[in-house]
């Protein structure tokens, strides 16, 4: 071996180092910042999404982490060692492009086997490695093909199995299941969640699909313009976005503004076009002024129109539409001049009958409402 | 204008008129039509080209009379003489031709490869704009004849000329010696006239690269040299063979640039040709000359599709 890079393993009794750990990293194409000072600090084997909507610089952020990009200023660390001052054939990471990028004149093994061969590995242990991860990736039947003679599920699957052979400290996926079809995304899902919990491995996913995010991801990033606008468990940024971007990005979202009346502790009360209304808050250290402005968020499928327990907050509404898709029905309901958008599970039980025009009696917990900053 | 009826008479005539691509035709017609569409060039093809080729091919099998006419008797003797027959056993003057001739066109494709490659990549690398100047640039020498570049040639090259002053001035040359004739000037025109035919075929491979192929290469840790050898020689291998057979096919078969800045020393397969049909009056050797010229080059075209077709990596499956 040679010398010792990673301080944090050197010293037993210190925390590991981040797998990845980048300190407001800008990355400008022209006018454009594509990224716009991102800090982020991602765990070692943990499953890590980047999510955003197409163009808002998470795939130059993995550019940038793989090394195939250079960032304008800031400092990027991989295993607490200092990536920018290592090209990116010497960095301890291998991506999974989202294009596949799969060398048309090799074989299936011979495409897997690459980052072996440049390794220079001994022969035996090339062919070894190289057969055991064509087994784990279910492609030992298809080594001898060529990509052209591949579906784009086999494709991808070659694509990951060319990573993870190499055992990287680090694993991008850039949208890697971006070009399948809906079906094969779902298996694939599943099969990338399990290779990870047997890998151990830190993958850092990049992906414009909110449901692949949350039900993949450890902890997941939303990115917007260039920044990371929120950080968190799937579960966190669900229920506690901080932004209506986000709130809006990860799931549907009522919003609507209010004033600050009073509060008790984590309960507040406030006036909003659906009237006096209470809210809980999930701790006491937010400050609010008086009278100030609040804007509040309800999730469609937290509003009950079923009765409900004492400390909610009641209104009466009226049904303005109702359509169904089997599973569910979303409703539209109008509280005073408010349209609210509501999911009812379709359990059999109260949905049905309900009919547009009607009156219905609709209450919310104050624990479902949520505050966003601006 | 369509209306129920259909199309009215008018527009069906029009219709039979107009030569349409890919509307069904019963078989017959097809070959009709392709026999008429393709015939002036099949004739053009046999009368110019496979007749003489015919007959220089038969030629090749008869002998010289004394006078320098042919004489329809059926002999190997030229072929055996290219093989080095002569009257008092090896006569190695053909075989030499024919060697020197194959090196000759094969150092100058090696030449304009490693020339070229660097321009085609230059090239594709230039904004949109730029290209189409760049690409002009390259073959503007073709504008001029080769005659007239070849003894340009021996005019820089000749004592006092701009070249032959240089290299007098770097102390390499002794003052009032040429340059040519030689084999330096020779390759040196060689290079010159075949580096388009390296560069354009070159530069169409380079454009179409895929360079994500390079990013996945340095990904899974290829250096920049091997990065090029494994991700990017493979996918320009095509431009490289087509300009390497561009280049060396016709330079194997050169004549004007040895004759003019050779001399003597030099002659090549066309120089050889040459000689047999004008001064030594021997036009069957002549036609086994270029008869054996075409069966090597063939040959080796054959060769290089097979090795390039064959190739593999070891070790896996």
């Amino acid at each position: 071996m040679t010398v010792p890079l990673q301080p944090a393993d050197a010293n037993p009794s210190a925390p590991p180092a981040p797998a990845v750990e980048l300190q407001h990293v800008v990355r400008r194409f022209g006018t454009v910042e594509a990224l716009a000072g991102v800090s982020l600090s991602i765990r070692r084997g943990e499953f890590f999404s980047l999510l955003g909507p197409s163009g808002c610089g998470k795939t130059t952020l993995l550019r940038v982490i793989a090394g195939l990009d250079l960032p304008d200023s800031g400092a990027i660390r991989i295993g607490g060692v200092d990536a920018l001052r290592l090209p990116a054939w010497k960095r301890p990471v291998n991506t999974v492009f989202q294009s596949y990028a799969l060398f048309p004149h090799l074989s299936v093994s011979e495409n897997v086997a690459f980052g072996l061969r440049m390794k220079r590995l001994a022969a035996h242990d090339i062919v070894r490695r190289t057969a055991a991860v064509l087994e784990l990736t279910q492609l030992t039947p298809l080594a001898g093909r060529h990509p052209h003679e591949l579906s784009g599920g086999q494709r991808q699957r070659v694509a990951l199995a060319r990573a993870i052979v190499n055992e990287p400290d680090v694993l991008l996926l850039d949208e890697p299941l971006g070009a399948l079809d809906a079906k094969l995304r779902k298996d694939l899902q599943l099969e990338l969640r399990q290779l990870h919990q047997r890998l151990g491995t830190t993958f850092i996913h990049v992906t414009h699909d909110q449901d692949e995010a949350m039900a993949m991801s450890d902890r997941v990033a939303i990115v917007n313009a260039g920044r990371v606008v929120q950080l968190g468990t799937p579960d966190e940024l669900y229920d506690r976005p901080k932004t209506r971007f986000v709130a809006e990005f990860i799931g549907s979202c009522n919003a609507f503004e209010g004033r600050f009346f009073s509060r008790s502790g984590t309960l507040l009360e406030a006036d909003t076009p659906l009237g006096r209304i209470r809210i809980e808050l999930p701790t006491s250290s937010v400050e609010l002024a008086e009278q100030e402005r609040l804007h509040i968020g309800i999730r469609p499928e937290r509003i009950s129109l079923e009765g409900g327990r004492p400390g909610d907050n009641h209104f009466l509404a009226q049904v303005e539409s109702i359509i169904s898709n089997g599973p569910e029905s979303h409703l539209q309901i109008r509280v005073g001049q408010t349209l609210l958008r509501v999911v009812e599970l379709n359990t059999g039980r109260r949905s049905v009958g309900l009919f547009v025009g009607d009156s219905v009696e609709v209450s919310i917990p104050p624990a479902n409402f949520f505050l966003m900053e601006s | 204008m369509a209306s129920a009826t259909g199309p009215t008479t008018r527009q069906r005539r029009r219709l039979r008129r107009t030569v349409h691509f890919g509307e069904p035709l019963p078989p017959g017609a097809h070959t009709f039509r392709a026999a008429w569409l393709c015939g002036p060039s099949v004739l053009w093809m046999t009368l110019f080209l496979l007749l003489p080729l015919a007959f220089v091919i038969t030629m090749s099998f008869a002998q010289r009379g004394d006078a320098g006419e042919i004489e329809w008797r059926f002999t190997w003797g030229n072929y055996a003489r290219l093989l080095g027959q002569g009257a008092l056993g090896f006569d190695p003057v053909q075989p030499v031709i024919l060697l020197r001739s194959l090196l000759v066109g094969l150092i100058t494709a090696v030449f304009c490869l490693l020339l070229g490659l660097p321009v085609a990549f230059w090239i594709a690398g230039l904004p949109g704009r730029w290209k189409g100047a760049a690409l002009t640039l390259v073959v503007i020498p073709f504008w001029t004849n080769l005659l007239i570049r070849t003894y340009s040639w021996q005019l820089l090259l000749a004592p006092g000329g701009v070249v032959a002053e240089l290299f007098t001035a770097a102390g390499l040359l002794r003052a009032g010696e040429a340059l040519y004739p030689g084999w330096p000037a020779v390759m040196l025109a060689m290079v010159c006239d075949y580096l388009p035919f390296m560069v354009l075929p070159l530069y169409a491979s380079v454009e179409k690269l895929d360079w994500s192929l390079t990013e996945a290469a340095a990904d899974l840790g290829a250096s920049p040299l091997r990065n090029f050898w494994h991700a990017i020689l493979p996918q320009i291998r095509p431009g490289m063979i087509a300009g390497s057979i561009l280049v060396c096919l016709p330079a194997t078969g050169q004549f004007v640039i040895p004759d003019l800045l050779g001399g003597a020393k030099v002659a090549l397969l066309g120089n050889a040709v040459q000689q047999q049909f004008g001064a030594s009056r021997d036009w069957p050797l002549g036609s086994a000359i270029a008869v054996a010229a075409l069966l090597v080059m063939i040959l080796g075209v054959w060769l290089h599709t097979r090795v390039t077709r064959g190739h593999k990596e070891v070790g896996l499956p």
